[in-house]
């Protein structure tokens, strides 16, 4: 018995001195390992390098002579700059880090922001035209490290400022052309959407704010054979609908009364924070009157994705007129005008799409919003894109809107493509 | 303990440290801590485990690095702390203590505030005024993550360590999200929830590494002991219920 108990006992210990063996291997091995590039950062080779040179200095070149002025901008800028532009929303794809001082600060994934910060400090003029041109790295966190997924690029790109005409639309659209006419891609595929008559198509159906950016983030989500009725329920559920089951039902206006009487005779003894009893008196009021029902969204939906669906991946020329309210008709036809206002380099090949479904940005453009394509082995790879921001002066805390279009590329990528490595 | 213990990490105070001992010795694990400033204990009637008591915010990363192959942690840290995971996964969810929800908490004078739809509107007019609706919060990763999947994107989170719920008040922040089980210390700060603004109902739950014990099987055997107990127990509090 006692042999038999000990042979046993030997064998766990010689398994424990092998268990205990291959963890310190494993440890050994942890410290030896030579320490690897990052996953997504870029090396750019000789050839690579020579290329970006060259590419960077003729592009440079045709900017000036439209009279783009070069403007470098910080690397390093306070993540507040990121969030007030895009929302927290781009906070997952920032490399984000604290100073000593605690001060939250983020390396740059795109130059924009920073461009109209600097005019916002320099006092811009908002009857004045700005424009600006620019290169270098950016950084963008991936959620999944896909194999052809950089997260350190070069972007080089444009901004028209000052100017919301048809022709500014036009002119960074021939610009964002001329820019690739100087690489190596000659055909090319522009996917343009128009978000600002499409806002203005929900206001004028009794969509609020909230209830818009709900609808065009969600909208491109649905699968061809989705019902919109899971969509209406999930505004439903976020109290973006109004909860009132019939006409007669006046429970929520009552409420809403209640609510007035008592912010009125206690307003001085709440703390309101940043906002004031008057902000939150009109917005009670306006709740009182802005309620859509769930009837009215699920037909508003519909239409518009018929309109989405119908229109999207067409040719922006063979459009004809159709059934579809004014301004979601005005959307298409706005972007005919910009296109027929483009000029297009000889030596490229530019197809013009009509194309609703962006995944990105629809909450932040204002007006049109474009991808520059290009098709590799069959697959479509996205170089570039650009849109109208009108909206982006305020949200950095200027005191007045000014209008605003730009574009620009990875021009790393496309000098894959050229050397085919993509 | 020795190198070759399973060590299973559980909170080393606060609300977590009495129920979870409370729940291993009503599963017949008693833990043995021979003082309250030891770090180490152990489980008498189980050989081969060692106790680490760690704060409640570290247990996750303790089971990630392997300092730790078991850890029993509540659902809203884990999720919220976790850094690989491909490294750890959920041996025993809803192991029946801890409870809590993660919750908005907006100020009281928000009278207009009564739903995540209202605060959606009120973040679109602070963009207006080139401003961004302010959330403090323990929780920013699970915090963002509910406002993108609801659309909403004008916000910048606040991290914060100690006592949020003055956030508001002291103007560092507009609004918060923090743990509450009844919602009383929110409403003596003068916050109220609001509907649809819970964002996950967490409980303890037990955690492992799946990457340090694959190759050790006395670790597994000894996992294999523990499940066994802490499922019998789930098992017979069900029915006894």
């Amino acid at each position: 018995m006692y042999i038999h108990d000990n042979s046993v006992e030997q064998s766990f210990s010689i398994l424990r001195s092998i268990v205990e063996f291959v963890s310190m291997e494993k440890q050994i091995s942890k410290y030896s390992l030579p320490i690897s590039k990052l996953e997504g950062m870029f090396i750019s080779d000789t050839n690579h390098l020579n290329l970006k040179n060259k590419l960077t200095n003729s592009i440079h070149e045709a900017f000036s002579k439209s009279e783009y002025i070069s403007i470098d901008c910080p690397i390093l800028e306070p993540t507040e700059l990121y969030e007030r532009k895009s929302g927290g929303e781009i906070s997952k794809r920032l490399y984000s880090f604290s100073e000593p001082n605690g001060k939250k600060v983020s390396l740059r994934p795109e130059f924009t922001s920073s461009i109209i910060r600097i005019l916002i400090e320099s006092n811009a003029n908002s009857s004045s035209e700005y424009r600006y041109q620019y290169f270098g790295p950016v950084f963008r966190n991936q959620e999944k490290n896909l194999p052809s997924s950089t997260k350190q690029f070069t972007q080089l790109g444009a901004e028209l400022i000052g100017n919301n005409s048809i022709q500014s639309d036009a002119e960074i659209l021939s610009l964002s052309l001329e820019c690739i006419s100087k690489t190596p891609i000659k055909n090319l595929t522009i996917a343009i959407g128009n978000v600002g008559p499409i806002r203005e198509f929900l206001g004028n159906s009794g969509f609020t704010e909230a209830l818009t950016d709900f609808t065009l983030d969600n909208i491109n989500k649905l699968q061809v054979d989705d019902s919109t009725k899971a969509l209406t329920q999930k505004a439903l559920e976020l109290g973006l609908l109004s909860k009132v089951v019939s006409d007669t039902d006046s429970s929520t206006e009552d409420k809403i009364l209640k609510l007035l009487t008592d912010l009125e005779s206690k307003k001085d003894s709440y703390n309101f924070g940043r906002r004031t009893a008057d902000e939150v008196a009109e917005r009670l009021r306006k709740k009182q009157i802005n309620s859509l029902k769930s009837t009215e969204y699920n037909k508003i939906l519909t239409v518009l994705l018929n309109f989405f669906r119908e229109f999207s991946k067409t040719n922006v020329v063979s459009i004809k007129s159709t059934s579809y309210p004014q301004e979601l008709l005005n959307s298409i036809s706005y972007i005919s005008n910009v296109v027929k206002e483009v000029s297009i380099p000889k030596n490229l090949d530019v197809t013009f799409l009509i194309d609703f479904e962006r995944n990105r940005g629809l909450t932040y453009y204002t007006g049109i919003i474009f991808d520059i394509e290009t098709e590799i082995n069959q697959n479509t790879k996205t170089i570039g894109g650009g849109g109208r921001y009108d909206g982006l002066f305020r949200a950095l805390g200027h005191h007045t809107d000014i209008p605003a279009i730009g574009f620009a590329v990875n021009i790393d990528e496309i000098i894959s493509i050229d050397r085919g490595e993509t | 303990m020795t190198s070759s213990d399973l060590t299973l990490a559980i909170s080393s105070s606060g609300a977590l440290y009495d129920s979870t001992l409370e729940f291993l010795n009503n599963c017949g694990l008693e833990v043995n801590r021979p003082n309250k400033r030891r770090y180490i204990g152990e489980i008498p009637a189980l050989a081969g485990v060692s106790i680490l008591f760690q704060r409640s915010a570290d247990i996750t990363w303790k089971v990630e690095e392997g300092n730790a192959d078991l850890g029993i942690v509540g659902y809203d840290r884990y999720l919220e702390f976790q850094t690989n995971p491909e490294y750890t996964q959920i041996l025993l969810n809803n192991l029946g203590f801890g409870a809590c929800s993660l919750a908005f908490g907006v100020p009281e004078s928000w009278f207009d505030v009564s739903s995540i739809a209202d605060l959606a509107e009120v973040a679109t007019d602070f963009k207006r005024k080139g401003l961004n609706l302010k959330i403090a919060s323990k929780f920013p990763r699970l915090t963002e993550h509910f406002l993108i999947s609801n659309s909403i994107s004008n916000f910048s989170i606040v991290p914060s360590s100690g006592t949020l719920e003055i956030a508001p008040e002291m103007g560092s922040a507009d609004i918060i999200t923090d743990i509450t089980s009844t919602g009383t210390t929110m409403k003596a700060n003068k916050l109220k929830t609001i509907s649809g603004g819970i964002i996950l109902d967490s409980e303890s739950c037990l955690i492992v590494n799946s990457q340090s014990i694959s190759d050790q099987s006395n670790k597994l055997a000894i996992i294999n002991q523990i499940v066994t107990k802490l499922q019998s127990y789930l098992s017979k509090r069900v029915k006894d219920a």
